[in-house]
């Protein structure tokens, strides 16, 4: 249902645009800078590790986009099966796994004390649906052809909810658009819905090769990326928020423990 | 509990009735009663005074044209004036009961101006509503447009108290209230979505309607159903002496009227149309990215109305819109209200009048959309339908009190989505679950004139609301998981909810110039619209009171001040308001509620305040009129899990907020008009900071709504050109621009990657309307 609702809005202001005056300009804002906040960025998949966390920090808006890691923070991950590890501290707020395996079905556990602070998330890792290949869709938007990558594979019938997140990269950069779909109105059907970016240049280019990764993961980082799909857009005046977290203590940020399949697609 | 309140309220208002007949010594009294009507056109007058010559004694015309006023024996001559029409003088001999016809011939043209700032100065000064907004049509047409289209809804939005809700949007916000806390009647009939194209044209027709009521607080008991308004709006019932009709062509829209007698002064028939003609120039764009995309909106409006002998009057009217916009094999939406009721005025007797209504009020949406540009689409659809029956009395007492009480009931169903998918979508067909409620009301209310200087309206309105299954309800936690699922089956009741509105309100007419009034009221909502932005889509969803939404509650006080000078040629009040409303419904962040059949999982609950003050000053005589009013004001809500439970603005706060009206008319040819609004921009999140995380720059909110999008201010300009001026036949040009300065207002702000430096972020302003010049041609006949 995300899909049918973010085609509507990006609809809605797309036939605006049409017949208003709208333009747009950049604009000064007199924004405040909060003291630094931590953010915790933690992965575990079900491919071969080493997994990371990155420890890093919060800065103006107006600053650059430089995210200084903070190092010295003693993390560890484990599993409900009793394993357990202390990451390595690697400098400038990166943190890894050596010797644990993600599993599916597992749930594991992440805690980092840094000074004072102590931050704690659980998460888990859905089954896995797989991924069969990524082609070329060519789709109308607006009027206007637009090239897309379409995800191959078949939701399940249940039991419960499956939940993804599709990461798309062209030609080694990550594209911002935020993909997060669920099976809830697909039970048993093939995936249709192709990756539609939220830009302006919103079509792939002859030439460009690109990487799907498809994540399957549990609700509470579905419900991360959601609120951060809102944080980001924030237009139109819909309440903009932090991306609803599942660390306690404090921290931004996430860790997720998630499925991960990559198939490229080279566009002709 | 319910029963014993119900059994007190009945024997009050016998009480009351036993109570009041007249004094036993004194002199026989007599009732006069009958109606008001224009002579041209036939159609009842409301809010005629009738009038006593000589006396203070007198009332005015209810909204079907009745009165009744009961005197002592002897011979009176009667005042009766309305609006726009030539005052009459009937002379009456009471020596029995009476019933009178009275027809007001149509009032000189130059003196129309006049005449409106009259009823203005009724308003103001006399009776005992406080915080009441009348405007005629005739005030509305002089007032400068966007895009050549007049809008009753964005005329409201230049009154005291009014606030807009974005650029060009016919949404408005009364005294801190949200947009959908605005009760929208239509010949009394609930609309739901009162917009068209987004927001940017309002469903009513001007050429359709004659008279907008608006209630910012006060209201009598005979409204209720919403926290912060009623804006009470009555079509033309439709010319019974002659036909009649209208064409207006805009830039964007084309639209006519017809009226005319069924049978001669006795019933008639109107008929009015609108539909926008963008459609026509995006099609005959080369460009194939525009000309296969569809643009528009069409509305109906109808009305019969039969006289039935002289004691019974029979309405129906009804009105029917859609709006098409699609994107060629991409998406599409439509959406449009449907309502219609049929009326029965009775005269029980001299003093007693009766109205029943009975009425369906529809609002449904649906979205179209193409997966991967297939050929068959899927669909989602939404809807909302009222059934309503009601029961409503005006009783004339005499000495001194008119009363109204009454009972009505609407059933209401709302569906909340449907979709359809066919084969090769990928999707399956998916049927959230329905909800159904039935709200009961009774009221009672009675205006006593106690003194000729002091009037008191006091009234009790009774708000049962019971919501049925089938379905699910679910208990939540804190974080909004469900704990607990209740299965109902069809029809079984789940909750119910009783909520007793006492009204209140004085007038003490301080001297001949200057009046006092106060008032306290509450309201209750038990329909509400969850909209998690400052734009309203069409695809909002609406919900009603459930085992978790709780209904909305508003106490209102407010006091105000009243004075004009001595040939009331100027008038000004001061009016100032303190409003708390509970359970009010706010959402998670990041909730989306298109998102989820269960609804209440993304929804936070808890208080708003509003206060403010209101100064209004008027010109009503000369040449040039207008008014200015200024609003300073505050609203906020405290919501547990937003801010950490702190009170923060509401989207809806606006500090001050100023707008000025001039109307300029050197001769019978021109009117010059120009009004100038400015407001304090919207309370708004931004970020506070940015980082890093899953690969992507995020934002960082300290707090929602900690800041303000720009202050908003913009001129208007107008000029209508009446061509030519005979008796059934005139032509009229008029010639707007709106933001005539060009100043580039907000729309809304995002944040973005600077698109020429990777390592910077911006804020961007979408800017909506700059300066808009237009033009629009009417011809009457």
């Amino acid at each position: 249902m995300q899909k049918i609702v973010c085609f509507t809005l990006c609809g809605l202001f797309l036939t605006a645009g049409l017949f208003l005056t709208a333009c747009t300009k950049v604009i000064k804002l007199d924004l405040r800078t909060v003291a630094n906040k931590y953010v915790i960025d933690g992965n575990i998949t079900d491919r071969p590790g080493p997994y990371t966390v990155k420890i890093s920090g919060t800065t103006g808006f107006y600053s650059p986009n430089s995210f200084p890691g903070f190092s010295g923070a003693v993390v560890k991950l484990w599993d409900a099966a009793g394993d357990s590890e202390v990451l390595a501290d690697k400098g400038g707020g990166l943190y890894t796994a050596s010797s644990l395996q993600g599993v599916q079905g597992m749930t594991y556990y992440l805690s980092v004390v840094m000074g004072k602070d102590s931050f704690f998330a659980t998460s888990t890792m859905p089954y896995r649906v797989n991924l069969d290949s990524v082609t070329i869709q060519p789709v109308l938007n607006g009027g206007k052809t637009v090239i897309t990558a379409l995800p191959h594979f078949v939701n399940p019938d249940g039991p419960g909810t499956a939940y993804y997140l599709f990461n798309q990269t062209i030609d080694g950069y990550l594209d911002q658009t935020i993909y997060y779909w669920d099976n809830a109105y697909a039970m048993g059907q093939p995936n249709t819905f192709s990756l539609e970016r939220n830009s302006k240049d919103s079509t792939l280019h002859s030439g460009d090769t690109v990487q799907v990764e498809m994540q399957c993961i549990d609700k509470p980082m579905y419900d991360y990326w959601k609120s951060m799909d809102a944080a980001a857009i924030g237009a139109g005046g819909a309440f903009p928020g932090n991306p609803v977290t599942n660390f306690s203590g404090g921290a931004l940020g996430y860790f997720s423990a998630h499925t991960s399949q990559v198939r490229g697609v080279r566009v002709r | 509990m319910k029963k014993n309140i119900l059994t007190f309220f009945f024997s009050c208002l016998s009480l009351l009735m036993q109570g009041l007949p007249l004094p036993a010594v004194a002199q026989a009294r007599y009732t006069v009663s009958g109606t008001v009507r224009a002579k041209r056109s036939g159609e009842n007058v409301i809010r005629a005074t009738v009038a006593v010559s000589g006396q203070t004694v007198g009332v005015t015309t209810n909204e079907y044209g009745f009165f009744s006023l009961t005197l002592p024996e002897g011979e009176y001559s009667l005042v009766v004036s309305a609006v726009g029409l030539q005052s009459q003088m009937v002379a009456v001999e009471l020596r029995k009961n009476l019933s009178l016809a009275v027809s007001l011939e149509e009032g000189a043209t130059e003196l129309k101006e006049v005449v409106v700032s009259a009823a203005d100065r009724d308003r103001k000064l006399s009776g005992v509503q406080i915080g009441t907004e009348r405007l005629t049509i005739s005030t509305m047409r002089s007032l400068p447009v966007l895009l050549g289209e007049r809008d009753v809804l964005k005329s409201v939005q230049l009154l005291p108290g009014v606030a807009s809700a974005g650029d060009g949007n016919t949404g408005f916000y009364v005294r801190g209230g949200a947009a959908d806390q605005n009760l929208i009647l239509l010949d009394g009939t609930t609309v739901y979505n009162p917009s068209h194209l987004l927001g940017f044209f309002s469903t009513f027709n001007p050429d359709a309607v004659r008279d907008l009521t608006l209630y910012k607080g006060a209201m009598p008991p005979q409204y209720g159903g919403r926290l912060s308004s009623v804006a009470d709006i009555r079509m033309n019932e439709g010319n019974n002496q002659g036909y009649h009709a209208t064409a207006t062509a805009g830039l964007l829209t084309v639209s006519g009227e017809v009226e005319g007698p069924i049978e001669k002064d006795r019933s008639s028939f109107l008929v009015a149309g609108r539909t926008t003609r963008i459609n026509a120039a995006l099609h005959a764009s080369g460009d194939t990215t525009i000309n296969r995309n569809d643009i528009g909106f069409y509305d109906l409006n109808a009305k019969l109305n039969f006289a039935l002998g002289r004691r019974d009057h029979l309405y129906v009217s009804g009105y029917y819109g859609r709006d098409d916009l699609s994107v060629y094999n991409q998406f599409g939406l439509k959406w449009g209200n449907g309502i219609a009721n049929l009326r029965w005025n009775h005269v029980v007797g001299a003093r007693l009048f009766s109205n029943t209504t009975l009425a369906i009020s529809n609002y449904s949406n649906q979205i179209t959309g193409y997966v991967n540009s297939s050929k068959s689409p899927y669909t989602v659809d939404a809807s909302l339908n009222d059934y309503s029956v009601k029961q409503e009395w005006e009783w004339y007492a005499g000495v001194g009190h008119t009363m109204r009480f009454g009972l009505g009931s609407i059933y209401h169903t709302i569906q909340p989505a449907r979709l359809n998918a066919p084969p090769g979508t990928g999707l399956n067909d998916t049927t959230y679950q329905s909800r159904y409620g039935w709200e009961n009301v009774l009221y009672a209310g009675d205006e006593w004139k106690a003194t000729d200087r002091l009037t008191l309206s006091y009234g009790l309105r009774l708000t049962d609301f019971r919501v049925y299954g089938g379905g699910n309800f679910y208990h939540f936690d804190a974080a909004g998981n469900a704990k607990d699922t209740l299965h109902y089956r069809s029809g079984q009741p789940v909750v119910n909810y009783f909520n007793p509105e006492p009204r209140l309100a004085i007038g003490y007419e301080l001297d001949d110039q200057s009046t006092l009034k106060a008032s306290y009221n509450r309201n209750v909502q038990n329909v509400h619209l969850l909209t998690n932005s400052a734009a309203s889509f069409p695809t909002d969803r609406w919900t009603l009171t459930t085992n978790n939404i709780l209904p909305e509650i508003a106490d209102q006080v407010s006091l105000g001040y009243y004075r004009e000078t001595a040939d009331r040629g100027y008038t000004w009040s001061l009016e100032t308001y303190y409003k708390l409303m509970q359970h009010q419904i706010d959402f998670r962040t990041g909730a989306n509620p298109e998102l989820t059949d269960m609804v209440e999982s993304e929804l936070l609950y808890g208080k708003g305040r509003a206060y403010g003050v209101e100064l209004e000053l008027r010109k009503n005589k000369g040449k040039l009129t207008g008014w200015l009013s200024y609003t300073l004001s505050r609203s906020q809500l405290q919501i547990g899990g937003i801010n950490d439970g702190r009170w923060y603005d509401a989207t809806q706060d606006h500090t001050h907020n100023i707008s000025v009206v001039g109307i300029y008319k050197p001769n019978p040819k021109w009117t010059f008009s120009a009004d100038w609004v400015y407001y304090t921009g919207a309370a708004i999140s931004y970020p506070s900071g940015k980082y890093e995380a899953g690969g992507r720059i995020v934002y960082y909110y300290a707090e929602r709504n900690g800041y303000r999008m720009p202050a908003y201010h913009r001129l208007d300009l107008s000029a209508t050109d009446e061509l030519k001026k005979k008796k059934h036949f005139s032509e009229e040009l008029v010639f707007s621009i709106y933001n005539a300065y060009d100043r580039l207002n907000a729309y809304f702000i995002n944040f973005r990657q600077d698109p020429n430096d990777a390592t910077q972020t911006q804020a961007v302003k979408t800017v909506l309307f700059g300066i808009v010049p237009s033009v629009a041609f009417t011809i009457k006949f």
